[in-house]
């Protein structure tokens, strides 16, 4: 038996893994591979083990639908012929319509050193800046990383005495990162007096364990937190900084009570408590608008935890791994309005590298682009919508079959040197690019060591904007009749474009599913099983209906690792030119028996 | 004395991680399943390796046996399939599917036992929940945490 050690790819906690092969193989490869086990002996991030979705590493390596081979058209094809019709498509447009009209999306699955080559690509061989990441869920938390330093709050006080745990978790993190647990519960249970707080609008599976939870309204986390932040402040005349100060002095109680919908008192109480902790850890978790303004919500939660006398961490968990690496390249290179181009349909050609356009985010404006775009090529693992819409489909190497850097939390760099090679057919997006860039008559020179942008900067500018932005958008949810707010199932990982296709997950939750608050179901006379139309100024569904206790008002959930779901989210870019996502106003229309 | 798998219901999160371990350990044939407990709880459950097995009593082709360390395992190329194991069980641990001809049974994971491992749903529990322990050590541990007062029974709502 051969191992080799490797990490999971599939969200941002990079857990150790041990992939173990045939030895008869001359070569460790995914068709030899038999099993994959935590690596015990180095240590993950959270202390955890395997997931539902890492167990399926082996699965995901060896499945059978994976893409072997390049598609040029739908038909099957070779990678030689695949580039040079990916050339010449992109040399016509560019002759047509400029360089200007052609875009590059990155997503997760590239290293940082193929992000670098992809922005050289774009910049040097087809000669324009459209280069951008599609990330809607993690994006405005590297932003406000980037363009707002509160690791410079200082602590209130002195360190309080005792061994009193509290951990504050804001979004339902052991559903997108079950090994949390492992660190949050025993902390729990081992010590008098330590504590869960948990803010969600839902009794999630994190939840669940709270000793308190702060049942927010749907969007009401950032509210929440920053009365906690407010809290915490006026009661021990925090030194923080002069913005921020400022900006808290102006938050009025009514507002953050009505907004959050929590009580002050509650808010207070919690706060009190972390502040007489001996050690806060701080964990935010946002899959696609869970938290609304999950930029504001990061820097209040940032300010809060580093404001705890006690020993603080703040852990931000990112749901896609390499986000924060490509972000940071693509930060060092400049900005660039490629979104806002991709929004606005004046991209004629698309190379999306490393995502699936179609599982991160179908709204009406990315659909409509795709569509009536002249020329699409992408990498891809499994056949799916994006590469049903595309012109050509090269397979695509994980980040587990190729050498590199990824960045699965801030400031902490994973080099991978040993890997298993591609499964057959499969091609590494710096392999795609170099044969591209060949064949359109350039050389694209070594990606090794990219820059990159992660010096921190700026107190907490912009924050206030933030605020008066979130706060108009919180008061459309108050006059709806039912709001939306996204679901997350532990054995499905992100936008579910990996995941859908496990064993594991076509058994346990094949299907998207929509869960409605008993008051809710009272209301629009809706039982178990009954078929639902779901409209929202996104899009439109039929989905099932589940009757929850999980969720209270007018509050309704659907799983967010579909497609479908994820369409109902109507797409708007902000000041900055980030995807704002969060809760939306629904209608539930019971579809008729026959 | 024999080692079992028990379950801290205080640490479940209902995450499936076991259940999927148990189905990629054993060629997509899982063991082990998720139960709900008075319509409020969500907790995977085992095989209890009963010290007088029903399942290996009404075996016709006598394809469960019982091993030196009280495991009761499947012989796979005894099996017909019949389901009278499944049926027989009387905490309703056996799956009523399978992937292969033979009837799903809990085998502790036999092969990295022999390696001084332990079960694969144990290994890879998220939360700390699953242990693998003789039942001694579990009473002592459950009879201290008990007086200590830190732990207590708690149910996940089910949907």
């Amino acid at each position: 038996m051969k191992e080799l050690k490797a990490n999971c790819s599939f969200c941002s906690l990079a857990c150790p893994l041990i992939l173990r092969g045939g030895e008869r193989q001359p070569i460790f490869t995914a068709e030899s591979l038999l099993s994959v086990e935590w690596d015990g002996s180095k240590d993950s991030k959270f202390g955890g083990s395997l997931c539902a979705r890492g167990n399926s590493v082996a699965e995901f390596l060896t499945h059978p639908r994976r893409v072997n081979y390049p598609f040029v058209l739908g038909e099957r094809s070779n990678i030689a012929a695949a580039v040079s019709e990916t050339a010449k498509s992109l040399a016509e447009i560019r002759k047509e319509f400029g360089a200007d009209s052609i875009g590059v999306l990155l997503g997760e699955n590239l290293t940082i050193e193929e992000a670098s080559l992809a922005t050289t690509f774009a910049r040097d061989v087809l000669g324009t800046n459209n280069v951008a990441l599609f990330a809607p869920d993690d994006a405005p938390l590297f932003r406000a990383y980037l363009s707002r330093d509160l690791s410079k709050v200082k602590p209130a006080g002195a360190r309080p005495t005792g061994d009193r745990v509290v951990s504050l978790i804001i979004g339902d993190s052991f559903s997108e990162h079950p090994c949390t647990a492992k660190s949050v519960l025993p902390a729990k249970y081992g010590t008098r007096g330590s504590e869960v707080i948990v803010v969600s609008p839902e009794v999630s599976h994190t939840a669940w364990f709270a000793n308190r939870h702060l049942r927010c309204k749907p969007g009401g986390e950032t509210a929440v937190v920053a009365g906690l932040l407010k809290a915490a402040a006026d009661k021990t005349n925090a030194p923080l900084v002069p913005e921020l100060k400022k900006m808290l002095a102006g938050l009025d109680w009514s507002e953050i009570e009505r907004i959050g919908g929590v009580s002050k008192d509650a808010i207070a109480a919690a706060a009190a408590s972390m502040l007489g902790a001996s050690k806060v850890t701080t964990y935010l978790s946002n899959i696609f608008g869970r938290i609304a303004a999950s930029a504001l919500a990061f820097s209040f939660a940032e300010a809060l935890t580093n404001v705890c006398p006690g020993d603080r961490e703040f852990v931000p968990q990112f749901v896609q791994q390499n986000t924060w690496g490509i972000y940071s390249v693509l930060a060092a290179a400049g900005e660039s309005d490629c979104l806002k181009k991709l929004a606005a349909n004046e991209l004629k050609a698309l190379i999306a590298l490393g995502l699936d356009l179609f599982s991160v985010y179908p709204a009406a404006p990315i659909e409509k682009a795709m569509r009536e775009k002249r020329f699409t090529v992408t990498t891809q693992y499994f056949w799916n919508q994006t590469a049903d819409r595309a012109n050509i489909v090269i397979p695509a190497a994980s980040l587990m079959e190729k050498k590199g850097t990824v960045s699965p939390a801030f400031g902490e760099d994973l080099v991978r040197d040993e890997v298993m090679p591609p499964i057959a057919g499969a091609v590494t997006a710096e392999k795609f690019l170099s044969m591209l860039a060949r064949e359109m008559g350039s050389e694209l020179g070594s990606a090794a060591k990219p820059a990159r942008r992660t010096e921190r900067s700026g107190e907490a500018g912009g924050m206030a904007g933030e605020w008066s932005a979130y706060a108009a958008s919180g008061k459309e949810l108050e006059s709806a009749e039912a709001v939306l707010i996204p679901w997350s199932e532990a054995v499905h990982v992100a936008d579910g474009s990996l995941s859908r296709n496990f064993y594991w997950s076509q058994i346990t939750c094949p299907d998207a599913l929509l869960m409605v608050s008993e008051e809710l179901a009272a209301k629009l006379k809706l039982k178990r099983g009954n078929r639902v139309d779901v409209s929202t100024a996104g899009g439109e569904i039929v989905l099932p209906v589940e009757v929850t206790k999980k969720l209270a008002g007018k509050v309704a959930a659907a799983t967010i690792h579909f497609p479908a779901v994820r369409k109902l989210f109507p797409m708007k870019l902000d000041a900055n030119g980030e995807i704002v996502l969060g809760p939306v106003p629904v209608r539930l229309n019971r579809q008729s028996e026959k | 004395m024999e080692k079992r798998v028990y379950i801290n219901m205080n640490l479940c999160t209902s995450c499936r991680s076991c259940a999927a371990a148990c189905a990629m350990g054993h060629q997509g044939q899982g063991h082990l399943k998720h139960g709900t407990i008075q319509d409020k709880a969500t907790v995977p459950l085992h095989c209890r390796h009963c010290a007088e097995p029903l399942c290996l009593n009404v075996c016709p082709q006598e394809a469960i046996k019982k091993d030196e360390n009280g495991t009761i395992i499947r012989m796979r190329n005894l099996c017909i399939g019949c389901k009278s194991c499944i049926q027989s069980c009387p905490f309703g641990v056996m799956l009523p599917y399978s992937t292969w001809h033979t009837s799903p049974k809990c085998d502790l994971c036999a092969d990295r036992l022999g390696e001084g491992k332990v079960p694969r749903c144990v290994a890879t529990c998220t939360s700390g929940a699953l242990v693998f322990e003789e039942l001694a050590t579990i009473e002592k541990k459950f009879r201290r945490t008990v007086e200590g007062g830190r732990y207590f029974v708690r149910f996940m709502p089910n949907r």
